[in-house]
């Protein structure tokens, strides 16, 4: 079965590796089965809060890996909120020009039910973008300021109903989240996050429907194998796996 | 080649929707993972008042299922510790016994630990410390506990310098820190991942200090030799990893 890898950081400046990294990234995906990645930028390369010029770095690592590797990498424009209404138009537009950007990346720079966020989903409204949110049960964290809680995701996609949302982290959200996530039809789940606790895959497609899941690893923070694991390890049958692992993102990233 | 799992748990996790297994119902499941020996612990011990009824509830849920290997929780912060782990060496042969410093308060640089540590070494019993059971991000609201921090953990290691110690639940960069320059010190892999998991591990620390475990039923068990289908690693150091070192290690 080939793997469509919804939630992917090939980029990671952390061992300063440079570019070339990211081709000796998708080759490891490929070991594992993943035939195309959604590559979101090494988000917290500047810390939580990147100014202009930081965030056009991470998008230039993003728009280079998407032109040098259309049939295998789908691009997201990392987004500061922030940063005003000016400077989101000004980011979206210039990164929607490459083909193969299809989606809008949200991090921890503020909460997601925050008014800066209006022009962002413009945005992706405006160009057909899906968003990714970042997500985390905020119980043990305690920073909802500024970082995301599961029905903080849910209350944005409520907000724009025309825009489909990806809430990011199915095992930081956990069980809440997925209830929180269960009559919102705009949006869907990742499975990334954390270390593959059992039972919450399952859980997840037991109410919202494998339809509503997608395959994520959050590589490199994470291993592909584990995090294909957490989904064939969960015993949800070939039709489910195959949604989860493929089938969604494909639909939803409307890749042929 | 075999596998023998450093960390495995029967009983019940109030927190989360967990299969819920009887002994040989886990060696079942395990099997079925290719995991052919464990050691396992009882997860009841972790809020119980004291560990007693629950390793020895494990001690006999086990009896006739070979492939278990009980570890049994010892909580030196109560005041029965000794008697808690006498009870268990009369119910079966015990290689390592596990303290759960954050769930049960347990000072590591404490005295009561250092004589549980005395008395482990006296009696041929190996210490396995868990530095955590699950994401401390993701414990419920309820719960108020932190896993202890790599100060305090090098702070214990150098209390006991040359003392075998198996650390349980450890992440990637913990597990390089606490074993830098401490031959004695094992890690379990149950929360250690990166990008290529075991070359990543390995390029930090010696292949002989680390094992494998699937934290069954806490984590997805199928994650744990996900980590070992695909690892560009070489056959003996994959061999060590999956058995021998924990071998080793709790019969040196």
């Amino acid at each position: 079965m080939t793997v469509l890898d919804a939630h992917t950081h090939p980029h990671f400046r952390e061992h300063q590796a440079g570019r070339e990294a990211a081709d000796a990234f998708l080759r490891e995906a490929q070991r594992h089965g993943i035939e195309h990645v959604v590559a979101l930028g090494d988000v917290l390369a500047f810390g939580r809060n990147p100014d202009e010029d930081q965030l056009r770095s991470i998008n230039d690592d993003t728009l280079w890996l998407v032109q040098r590797h259309p049939r295998r990498v789908t691009g997201f424009c990392y987004l500061n909120p922030t940063l005003g209404e000016r400077a989101v138009w000004r980011e979206v537009e210039r990164c929607v020009a490459v083909p193969g950007m299809r989606g809008l990346k949200l991090e921890v720079a503020n909460n997601a039910r925050d008014a800066c966020m209006r022009p962002v989903m413009q945005a992706a409204e405006r160009h057909g973008l899906v968003v990714l949110q970042h997500a985390w049960s905020m119980t043990k964290i305690r920073q909802r300021s500024f970082h995301t809680d599961p029905e903080d995701a849910v209350l944005l996609a409520r907000r724009f109903p025309n825009v489909r949302v990806i809430m990011a982290h199915l095992t930081g959200c956990g069980v809440r989240g997925v209830l929180a996530a269960r009559d919102c039809d705009n949006l869907v789940v990742d499975t990334s996050g954390a270390a593959p606790e059992a039972g919450i895959v399952a859980y997840a497609v037991e109410k919202l429907g494998a339809e509503r899941v997608l395959y994520g690893s959050d590589a490199p923070i994470r291993d592909f194998a584990v995090a294909i694991a957490r989904i064939t390890g969960a015993g949800l049958g070939r039709d489910a796996e195959r949604r989860i692992l493929r089938e969604n993102a494909r639909e939803l990233l409307r890749l042929p | 080649m075999k596998v023998f799992d450093a960390l495995t748990w029967l009983g019940h996790w109030p927190f989360a929707f967990l299969a819920q297994r009887n002994a040989a119902g886990l060696a079942r499941h395990l099997r079925a993972h290719g995991i052919d020996r464990a050691l396992v612990s009882p997860l009841d011990a972790a809020f119980a008042p004291e560990p007693g009824p629950a390793n020895r509830a494990l001690f006999r849920a086990v009896r006739g299922v070979p492939s278990l290997e009980v570890a049994p929780v010892i909580n030196p912060a109560v005041a029965d510790w000794r008697d808690q782990l006498q009870d268990c060496l009369d119910r079966g042969p015990v290689r390592l016994v596990r303290v759960l410093p954050s769930y049960h308060r347990v000072v590591l640089t404490g005295p009561a630990m250092r004589s549980l540590m005395a008395e482990c070494r006296r009696r041929g019993v190996k210490v396995a410390i868990q530095v955590r059971l699950i994401d401390e991000r993701h414990e419920h609201h309820a719960v108020s506990l932190r896993p202890p921090k790599v100060p305090a953990l090098t702070r214990f290691l150098d209390a006991f310098p040359g003392e075998p110690v198996l650390l349980s639940g450890v992440l990637r960069t913990e597990a390089a820190t606490l074993t830098a320059g401490r031959p004695q010190v094992r890690v379990d892999l149950a929360f250690v991942e990166w990008l290529e998991t075991l070359r990543t591990a390995l390029a930090a620390v010696p292949a002989r200090q680390v094992v494998f475990a699937s934290h069954t039923p806490i984590l997805e068990t199928a994650a744990a030799p996900a980590k070992f289908a695909r690892a560009r690693i070489s056959p003996s150091a994959k061999r060590a990893l999956l058995g021998a070192n924990l071998e080793r290690f709790l019969n040196a």
